[in-house]
């Protein structure tokens, strides 16, 4: 019965996913088809304007563009089925290995900014609730304010012209220095300045959310209870309120998967850092259909997947979602 | 006291759903009358159902099953609820029981008063808002000083009684107070229950008062309705109710009333009732105008 | 007989936006063992304020003025949030109003009781722990302890919380418990049981208990002495007996009267006039003296000292004073000195 009921569950999330992604490709691939511009050029080049009618008619069959969107779509869908996802008209490549060469490099930057991020937000957070209104939490709420009025790509464009053009200590671009591709001090100098903007830009907005959530925890009237009993502030604050944060910070991570990830593109292109999100840039700019078609839905399948997790993490959490009732009758009985 | 039926409550029934398939009858089964003109109480303890009756009586949830007739309005009708909305909803007020949130913080009291009539586009007969405000102000025993304050700035007593100005600008023949004396203190409870006998007098409204214990509600309330468990237990002119309680469940809240005294409170003894034999309880006519839910093979006898 | 808690004098001031509210103002009372001492007042009066300062869990903006508590003959007013936290639980524990949000939603019933238990009894193994937990769970009348450990707060009824947070409070042996207002908020059937439950748990384990209320009829049922409070100050304090059958102060008969058990039937209840005082500045003389219909002049100037009527018996009243014009107590036709 139990288990049942667990099926049908995980399957209408599973359904609503699977629709989702759907309406989402569809909604990308004529997009994507109806912004103007010329889908040859990011094949052809300049050669495109040099192009006869029948040599760009010739051109556009051989690429599968001539078709009518409904039945073009229809053929990427099957081919994509079977793992094909066509060619990138840039690099002329097919658009997996494209991805493949570069998803890497985001994943590190992302993946290790989320990571600094979230954690730097907890602690930051518990501090700022643990001195309220005292002299350390003004100060950290002070400069929190500040740096996330800053925009990023300022802020990148500011570092870089201290770091790299001014102390000449890090290296302004790229993933890695020419021919330095295994060394992982080279990738690691490489990475500190995108990383700080990574994370400073979003980790104040976290920190303050965690720390106003505790806040109301510690305000809360079980805490008075626990004090009264002779509970010590270090355990009041992290066996009461900070578990109490938790799950709420947990469906808050997985909202802001996406939330990063855009922090992620801004930051790739101003660095030049060969990630995905430099790739999506220039595959929208050139109209590299198959690229940028694959993209969208990696980032959409993410974000959306992100949600339901969340989504599910919150109706976990939620104890009017699980199956025990007690009925008034049985309280009264013992009450 | 005229017999005039204001409001006829018949075989309401509301279900709520927990889960999808959870289903609970908040209020099962419940018929009543209210004569126009009477205080009309309503006791149970908390998850009795009567503050769901009260909210289905002012059209804020849509009943399950039953019918509530208001003067010849089925107001359980969604379409005769419509043609009649504006008399209905001008002439029938409500009072909560906790003024700190039902409030809204954020608006002066004056304007709180006044609301009302602003939101029914009806012009206020003394003249402006403010004047109006003003003097129900005064009517409900508030200086006019007040009239510029924020909610959060008065006390709860002082709150209930903003709460009961808002209601009478609407001059309304039908009042539902749905515990509005619960969360304030003993002293100040007697301040507005004095406030609603006054204002009855006065008015001659017809009112609905809910209530958990029934201290106060004997000495405000004509008759009163019992209710435990969803279901009406019992129903009695107030005198009768407490010389001669019929359902164990009635008994059990009379005898919970603290008495002041503590030689007798230390020598009072609960009763305590769990439900028994509420399955096969029927509803019965004790004596002239004493309805109460009495065991089928024990007609008429109490237990 | 030792006193357990001595309180002198004691005067708690908190900062607020619109000045200094003197919230208690010069209390003294004593608290013996095993008694159990109600303090009633209408809401607004201090008395939450007087318990929470006694155990110092008001928030910072509150301070302690004036006065000294001793503890089982210990000054601990300047105690330190580290020594409180010894004494608190161990010595004295307090329930609270709201059961519905003095338990942490997200950790089970046991565990909490558990955690109690753990913090001044920090040796226990963990089996010795859950006996102790289940223990509290049956002396305060939670059938199924053994079951209802591991469930959620959510899952129990106002009263069971409320028995919960006794245990929570009762889990070190207490040798004082404060219970704020631990019935206002639960059903009036439900009110008598934890009443009495508090009164058995009392009498068994011998614990002192201040109960604090604003309803005159609840506390008759487990008082040994009542004290009133009005505007931050007791004005009159004496056994159960001498406050409910010859009350002294015109405090405390309004109080009586305006309880719907003393109308009999009249047109309408009693009421006191007027407002108690704002007390960021509180009255010269007596702060009752404005809504007195008994206020002679001098209430109005000087702020009455305690009268003693019996060794037990004090109220703080002018009419007390043998100068004072005779009259009759509209209560129970006793006549004032």
């Amino acid at each position: 019965m139990m288990r049942q009921k667990k099926l049908v569950y995980y399957g209408t999330k599973s359904l609503i996913f699977l629709i989702s992604v759907f309406i989402l490709s569809v909604a990308v691939f004529y997009v994507a088809r109806l912004a103007p511009g010329d889908p040859l050029i990011s094949y052809y080049g300049d050669r495109t304007e040099k192009m006869s009618p029948e040599e760009r008619e010739w051109a556009m069959g051989k690429l599968g563009l001539n078709e009518p969107i409904s039945v073009q779509y229809v053929k990427w869908v099957k081919n994509a089925f079977h793992g094909e996802f066509g060619i990138s008209f840039k690099y002329k490549q097919d658009v997996l290995e494209v991805i493949g060469n570069r998803i890497g490099n985001t994943l590190l930057l992302g993946g290790i900014g989320f990571i600094i991020m979230f954690a730097g937000a907890l602690l930051l957070g518990i501090l700022c609730a643990w001195y309220e209104n005292r002299m350390a939490d003004r100060i950290l709420c002070k400069l929190g304010t500040i740096s996330s009025c800053i925009p990023e790509f300022w802020m990148a464009l500011v570092l870089i012209l201290i770091f790299s053009v001014n102390l000449k200590v890090l290296p302004s671009s790229g993933a890695y220095s020419t021919g330095n591709a295994g060394n992982v001090g080279d990738r690691i100098l490489h990475l500190i300045m995108p990383l700080t903007i990574v994370v400073l830009e979003h980790l104040w907005y976290y920190a303050y959310m965690i720390r106003n959530k505790i806040l109301e925890e510690v305000r809360a009237d079980y805490v008075l209870l626990a004090k009264a009993k002779g509970l010590n502030k270090k355990k009041l604050m992290f066996t009461h309120c900070v578990r109490n944060v938790m799950p709420a910070y947990l469906s808050i991570m997985a909202i802001a998967v996406p939330h990063v990830l855009g922090g992620t593109y801004v930051v790739e292109s101003v660095f030049s850092y060969p990630g995905i999100g430099a790739l999506s840039y220039e595959s929208a700019r050139y109209h590299d259909y198959n690229l940028l078609m694959l993209l969208c839905m990696m980032s959409g399948i993410l974000v959306i997947f992100c949600n339901i997790v969340s989504q599910t993490i919150n109706e976990q959490i939620d104890p009017r979602m699980k199956d025990e009732v007690i009925t008034e009758k049985s309280e009264v009985v013992e009450g | 006291m005229s017999k005039e039926v204001l409001l006829d409550v018949k075989h309401l029934t509301q279900q709520f759903h927990l889960t999808r398939k959870i289903k609970v009858k908040a209020v099962d089964d419940v018929s009543f009358q209210i004569h126009k003109g009477e205080i009309f109480g309503l006791v149970g303890e908390s998850g009795s159902g009567k503050s769901t009756v009260a909210r289905c009586l002012m059209n804020i949830y849509q009943p399950t099953k039953g019918e509530i007739w208001y003067k010849d309005v089925n107001i359980c009708d969604k379409k005769e609820f419509k043609k009649h909305k504006k008399m209905l909803q001008t002439r029938r007020q409500m009072i909560f029981q906790d003024s700190a949130s039902s409030l809204n913080q954020k608006m002066k009291v004056s304007d709180i008063i006044t609301e009302p009539m602003r939101i029914q586009h009806i012009t206020p007969p003394r003249g402006s808002f403010v004047k109006e405000a003003a003097f129900q102000m005064e009517y409900v025993g508030l200086e006019n000083s007040f009239l510029d304050r924020y909610p959060s700035e008065l006390s709860g007593g002082q709150r209930q009684r903003v709460a009961i100005a808002r209601s009478l600008c609407m001059e309304p023949e039908f009042l539902v107070a749905d515990e509005p004396i619960a969360s304030l203190d003993v002293s100040i409870q007697a301040q507005i229950v004095n406030l609603f006998r006054h204002l009855q007098e006065d008015h001659g409204f017809t009112f609905l008062f809910i209530a958990h214990d029934l201290a106060m509600v004997e000495y405000l309330c004509d008759r009163v309705g019992v209710m435990y468990h969803g279901k009406l237990v019992e129903l009695a002119p107030a005198e009768e109710l407490y010389s001669n309680p019929v359902h164990p469940y009635t008994k059990t809240l009379l005898s919970a009333i603290p008495v002041p005294d503590p030689i007798r409170e230390r020598k009072r003894v609960l009763q305590y009732y769990h439900g028994e034999g509420m399955e096969n309880s029927v509803w019965t006519e004790v004596s002239p105008g004493h309805f109460a839910m009495t065991q089928a093979d024990r007609k008429g006898c109490s237990i | 007989m030792e006193h357990l808690l001595e309180v002198k004098n004691l005067s708690v001031s908190i900062e607020g936006s619109l000045g200094e509210v003197q919230a208690v103002r010069d209390v003294s009372f004593s608290l013996k063992k095993g008694e159990v001492l109600a303090i009633v007042g209408e809401s607004g009066c201090g008395k939450s304020v007087l318990c929470k300062s006694i155990m110092k869990l008001l928030p910072p903006s509150a301070k302690i003025k004036e006065g000294s508590i001793h503890v089982n003959g210990q000054d601990i007013t300047c105690y330190r949030e580290k020594e409180m936290q010894k004494l608190r639980g161990k010595v004295f524990s307090m329930i609270f109003q709201d059961p519905m949000t003095s338990l942490n939603p997200t950790i089970k019933i046991g565990k909490q009781i558990a955690e109690a238990v753990l913090i001044h009894n920090r040796k226990y193994t963990k089996a010795q722990v859950d006996q102790k937990v289940l223990r509290l769970m049956e002396l305060v009348g939670i059938s199924h302890p053994k079951e209802r450990y591991h469930q959620y707060p959510w899952q129990f009824s106002g009263g069971m919380r409320q028995r919960c947070v006794m245990a929570i409070a009762l889990a070190a042996d207490p040798d004082i418990l404060f219970a704020d207002e631990p019935t206002t908020a639960l059903d009036v059937t439900i009110q008598a049981q934890i009443l009495d439950l508090l009164r058995e748990i009392q009498k068994k384990l011998g614990t002192a208990m201040i109960l604090v209320s604003h309803d005159l009829g609840v506390v008759a049922r487990v008082a040994d002495r009542v004290a009133v409070m009005y505007a931050g100050k007791i004005v009159e304090i004496g056994t159960a007996e001498e406050v409910y059958y010859d009350p002294r102060h015109p405090y405390t008969w309004g109080l009586m009267k305006s309880l719907p058990a003393f109308a009999n039937g009249k047109e309408s209840l009693y009421t006191i006039p007027g407002m108690p005082p704002t007390l960021i500045h509180p009255p010269k003389g007596d702060a009752f003296a404005c809504r007195n219909e008994y206020a002679l002049n001098i209430d109005y100037e000087e702020m009455p000292p305690m009268f003693k009527i019996t060794d037990t018996h004090y109220a703080a009243t002018w009419l007390l004073d043998p100068r004072a014009p005779q009259i009759k107590s509209p209560m129970g036709g006793q006549f004032s000195e």
